[in-house]
């Protein structure tokens, strides 16, 4: 997307996207809520295991890694530019 | 019948003089020396002309003159106006306010009186 | 073998690598790049993972199970709102300068800087623990590695001499490598490049090591994960392990407070904020770092089931499993390599952490408190840096020896986990003030103080002073019954709130007294106008004009949105015009449109700044757009602008009063001109008629004398006596005018001389005796016969008593008229009186009659007494010599003129000694 008119060399500021603080926020809550003790004990059914290894350490970092993962993907989207305005105005000879 | 004249003046030399030219010149002569009493002397006996002097005490001259020419019945006084006052602006006011004549003081006796008998001859 | 020599050689060839990529990034790298990338960025964060890590996580696994992954899950959960929060904060830092968190907080609460004193403070005491923890485990794993391949239970330091004491020798090298590493030269943005590319290769390292270890546990030791677990699941105390009850009730403070202090922690906050080289680093560290936590950890609880498996309960500290198990098994590589991993994560944290703190020490500790002392002269010392360096250096060296002192004094009480925790509750302190401040204007610098210090003491005494309790410092007493006996104080069950676990408990009453006070004081508490700016600053850091490039204006905007900012800003015809305008101009068409993009806001914005400026129209934009209130910065700078324009409308107002006052000044001076104008017309005029009226008599007698031959002889004679009369009149006349006018004008030539006023009453009197005589008025003078003189005219005071008794003659009536001339002497002045008992003079008059030509009549009509002027003249004599002159008088019953003249200058009483008079001058000063 062209700057307007400045260089777009620079890399411009981006205002803060909204959609992407939402994002971040629903990410904590999940992760809270995943890391939470009662989640916990969902996961802990003593005996319970994933190839031999228990449920609740494969849960936990499983649950990790997605968290991970999910915010890596919500972080690469903050690079993508915002819909770009339909009005592109025609370089006139006489200023604004 | 002489022709009456009124001298309405208050500096008495000045009176005498203008009192003998006129009684020389055979008119007959009475005297106000201040504005009321020319006024008073005006409504008792009309005069054919008067000789008012503009510095005169209680009313001054210009008013006089105002006063008697917004009397219809006075419209046949001859005024001449003296005084000491020069300027062109008092003339003026004089004649705007019905003076037939404006002399200034010191007036050349000759003249005065030949002006008074020109006046007063034309209606004789 | 693993002899010892070997150990410390493997040891200083691995910090010489450090060195040498410290030097090379800080030459080399410097702004190229090199070390400014996402990955080194995420890296270096990973410091966050120190000996504690590397080996006090398998202890607590092998305690408690799972209870070792908060510590980690918090920084997870933390750096997920890592582009809300720590984005905000980076921002805070980089337009603010800061460069540490003592910086942030002092900054934060109107520069304080005894807040930041007081964090670091804080800081200091409460990383001490941390510190020694290192050293605890790197002198601990060297020991242990030292009896290779013997497994030993680590030996108590307090045996050992102090010499002999690795840990001091330990914390000596760290110190100085701290120092090499840290404090070479001063960096105003306080960046470290080469320590931050040493770091990140340390992550690397650690990573690497305890990986080996694990993957070497897992498969070497074991068949992998299934074979490890099954085996432990045999094992009901391992079993137990296995579950979540073992983490205990630790699992949620713990996974709090870790997410608190991932920023609050100083080398933390160094790595993130102070060494930050570009924002958008941030994108990708909050999922690298993360990541990192959890590879890291991925072995953690397969060596910890490992070691509780090979080794025998009790046998070996499970904090020194990671080397214990590759020693057991005589792989002196993979244990040499573990040693390193551990000493990478200790020396690490530790270069990082005392950089950290002596910066902290030295602006925000030393420095302020320097300044404070005007004798050391701050200011005027040219070579501050050096000065600067050598404070960090003492610094760091000190911090040092406070962390070898609590390792000796309390180290091996605990375990190095507990040690860890301590400290965190400790850098929790820091939250509030951090969160708050960026977040609430209404924070208050009281309030983050009276916060900061309740937490603080609440922490110690529950944390840090029991802990010298439990290793025998202080007396058990204290922590089973409470100070002086009083249970409801016992520091690890304060006001009764038994059955937690001593980090919790204390987590708990200190965050609870921290935000309390905080919140508490900052609601009640008035701020400063810098502390009301700040929090400005801070918590509307995105909606600075710098964070948006000057003029631009991005994103989508709603056209109707701006539509109805300018309505209500220019109207809405005018508004409609503009947009009409625009789309004309720029052949676009607006009606369907549902977006602005930033040609048309900013054609907006300036067609604003036309009516309200161009700073108000700018705030207003922005912040209309963004649908949010005008902060106070913003409202600042429209006060600016408003005061400025309110002064020079001040300053309008002012001249304009000013202005008026001159007109009316002029006004008045031109009608005083007017007035004098009109006065000396009248005066013109009058003097005219004066001079011609005895001039007309002259000149009609003179003519008639002339016209008429045959005029008697009396007549004739009356006639030539007025005209001589008059021209007497006029002669007087013409004089009295001349005379008055000098006077007036002071261009009088005065010929003053000593003056006997006895002697010019005489002469006054013999020039008019004829006059008296003739109209048979009596004629008196009473004076004394010596007379003191007085300084005056002669000529002119004969004038006046001339004057005065023409005057007097003219108002008596002949025959009966009587006139006295008396003159007194008194103290000052000689005192002349003219009275007459003629008609009087009424009393509305005779302040009138001294006015030039008033003429007062013999009754109303007939002659004028005189020109008028006589009495003016008189006057004017009077009053140029400095006396007075005035007249009583009654209406029908005479009046009497008096005037005062002065005695020559030098006589003050009346004697009667003339000469002496006029030769005596100068006594009074002449």
């Amino acid at each position: 997307m062209e700057a307007n008119g400045a260089g777009a060399a620079e890399a411009p500021e981006v205002i803060e996207p909204e959609r992407e603080t939402a994002g971040f926020i629903a990410l904590y809550l999940l992760g809270v809520v995943l890391f939470s003790p009662l989640l916990l004990t969902v996961f802990d059914a003593a005996g319970a295991r994933v190839a031999g290894v228990p449920l609740l350490f494969v849960y936990l970092f499983a649950a990790w890694a997605v968290l991970i993962a999910l915010t890596a993907w919500l972080s690469r989207r903050i690079d993508d530019p915002p819909t770009a305005a339909p009005l592109r105005p025609e370089p006139q000879s006489d200023g604004g | 019948m002489a022709k009456s004249i009124l001298v309405v003046e208050d500096e008495p030399n000045i009176v005498l003089s203008l009192q003998f030219l006129m009684k020389k010149a055979g008119f007959e002569v009475r005297v106000a020396r201040d504005g009321e009493e020319a006024l008073a002397a005006v409504e008792e006996r009309a005069p054919d002309l008067m000789l008012l002097d503009v510095m005169i005490p209680k009313r001054d001259g210009y008013d006089v003159c105002q006063t008697v020419r917004a009397n219809p019945a006075w419209q046949g006084v001859y005024i001449i106006m003296l005084t000491a006052k020069g300027r062109e602006v008092d003339r003026e006011k004089g004649i705007a306010l019905g003076a037939n004549d404006y002399v200034t003081k010191p007036f050349s006796t000759r003249d005065l009186t030949e002006k008074v008998k020109q006046l007063l001859g034309h209606t004789a | 073998m693993l002899p010892g020599w070997l150990i410390i050689v493997a040891a200083f060839g691995y910090v010489s690598l450090l060195f040498a990529i410290a030097y090379f990034a800080d030459r080399h790298g410097r702004g190229r790049g090199l070390i400014a990338n996402p990955y080194i960025y995420a890296l270096s964060i990973a410091v966050y993972c120190t000996a504690w890590t590397f080996y006090g996580s398998v202890g607590l696994a092998a305690k408690s199970g799972i209870g070792f992954l908060p510590i980690y899950l918090g920084p997870t959960l933390a750096f997920l709102l890592g582009w809300i929060v720590l984005r905000k904060i980076l921002r805070i830092s980089k337009v603010h300068h800061v460069t540490s968190i003592a910086d942030l907080v002092s900054s934060r609460y109107g520069k304080s800087h005894l807040l930041g004193g007081l964090v670091t403070i804080i800081a200091v005491v409460g990383i001490m623990p941390y510190l020694s923890l290192q050293l605890k485990a790197v002198s601990t794993s060297y020991n242990v590695l030292l009896h290779y391949p013997e497994v030993t239970a680590a030996v108590t330091p307090a045996d050992m001499p102090f010499f002999g004491d690795t840990a001091l020798w330990i914390a000596a090298m760290m110190a100085l490598f701290a120092i090499l590493f840290g404090t070479r030269h001063i960096d105003a943005t306080e960046h470290h490049e080469g320590m931050v590319a040493a770091i990140a290769f340390e992550s690397v390292v650690k990573l690497v090591a305890f990986t080996s270890v694990g993957l070497f546990v897992t498969y070497g030791l074991f068949d992998g994960f299934h074979d490890l677990f099954a085996q432990a699941a045999a094992e009901p105390r391992l079993a137990q392990l296995q579950t979540a009850d073992a983490a205990g009730g630790q699992w949620f403070p713990l996974t709090f407070t870790a997410m608190l202090t991932i920023i609050c922690l100083p080398r933390q906050f160094q790595v993130i904020v102070v060494e930050n080289a570009d924002e958008s680093h941030l994108k990708k560290a909050i999922w690298l770092f993360p990541l990192y936590l959890l590879l890291i950890n991925i072995f953690v609880l397969p060596i910890a089931f490992g070691g509780l498996l090979r080794f025998p309960l009790g046998t070996v500290d499970a904090d020194t499993f990671v080397l214990a198990l590759p020693m057991a098994e005589r792989q002196p590589l993979l244990a040499l390599l573990a040693f390193i991993g551990g000493l990478s994560a200790a020396t690490g944290m530790v270069i990082v952490e005392t950089v950290a703190l002596s910066t902290m020490i030295c602006n925000d500790l030393i420095m302020p408190l320097f300044l404070r002392f005007a004798f050391l002269r701050m200011s005027e010392r040219r070579d501050l840096s050096g000065l600067l360096l050598a404070i960090r250096r003492t610094a760091i060296a000190v911090i040092m020896m406070l962390g070898y002192l609590y390792f000796r004094l309390i180290g091996e009480s605990f375990a190095l986990a507990s040690i860890g925790l301590v400290s965190f509750a400790a850098a929790a302190q820091f939250a509030p003030a951090i969160l708050f401040g960026i977040y609430w204007k209404g924070a208050s610098r009281r309030g983050a103080l009276t916060g900061m210090i309740a937490g603080f003491v609440v922490w110690a005494y529950t944390l840090l002073i029991p802990s010298f309790a439990l290793s025998g410092w202080l007396e058990e007493s204290f922590i089973e019954n409470g100070p002086m006996g009083i249970a409801l104080l016992r520091p690890y069950a304060l006001f009764g709130l038994d059955g937690l676990d001593h980090i919790t408990h204390s987590l708990f009453w200190s965050l609870l007294a921290n935000v309390g006070a905080f919140a508490a004081v900052s609601l009640s508490d008035r701020q400063s106008t810098i502390e009301r700016i700040q929090g400005t600053l801070f918590v509307e850091v995105f909606r600075q004009p710098g964070a948006e490039p000057a003029g631009m204006w991005q994103g989508a905007v709603p056209l109707s949105d701006l539509r109805a900012m300018a309505e209500r800003f220019l109207g809405g015809d005018r508004s409609r015009e503009i947009f009409t305008e625009y789309a004309r101009r720029h052949r676009v068409d607006l009606t369907h449109a549902t977006h602005a993009d930033g040609d048309l806001v900013q054609f907006v914005e300036r067609r604003l700044s036309g009516v309200i400026g161009a700073a108000s129209a700018r705030v207003m934009v922005a912040t209309t757009l963004k649908g949010e209130g005008v902060g106070l910065e913003e409202i600042m700078q429209i006060l600016d602008e408003t005061s400025q324009v309110l002064e020079y409308s001040r300053q309008l107002e002012q001249k304009s009063r000013e202005l008026e006052r001159a007109t009316t000044d002029l006004k008045a001076a031109n009608e005083r001109l007017t007035e004098l104008d009109r006065m000396k017309d009248d005066f013109l005029s009058t003097v005219t008629h004066e001079l011609r009226t005895p001039l007309t008599s002259i000149r009609s007698f003179s003519e008639i004398l002339h016209d008429s031959p045959d005029l008697d002889l009396t007549e004739r004679q009356h006639f030539l006596t007025i005209i001589i009369r008059e021209s007497e009149r006029l002669t007087r006349l013409i004089n009295q005018v001349l005379d008055l006018t000098k006077i007036e004008t002071g261009r009088m030539k005065w010929q003053m001389t000593d003056v006997d006023l006895g002697d010019v009453i005489d002469h006054a009197v013999s020039a008019l005796r004829h006059l008296f005589e003739e109209k048979s008025i009596e004629l008196t003078v009473h004076a004394p016969d010596r007379v003191p003189p007085i300084h005056g005219d002669r000529d002119q005071l004969i004038q006046l008593v001339i004057n005065l008794l023409s005057n007097a003659e003219k108002f008596c009536r002949a025959g009966t008229g009587q006139v006295d001339v008396s003159l007194k002497t008194g103290a000052r002045a000689v005192t002349v009186s003219v009275a007459d008992n003629g008609v009087g003079i009424p009393l509305n008059e005779q302040e009138l009659i001294f006015e030039k030509f008033h003429q007062v009549r013999a009754g109303n009509t007939g002659n004028p007494m005189g020109s008028g002027l006589g009495l003016a003249i008189c006057r004017g004599i009077v009053e140029h010599l400095g006396g007075r002159i005035w007249v009583r008088s009654t209406l029908g019953k005479g009046a009497t003129f008096f005037f005062t003249v002065p005695y020559a200058r030098g006589r003050i009483d009346g004697s009667e000694t003339a000469s002496a008079a006029t030769t005596e001058v100068g006594a009074a000063g002449s």
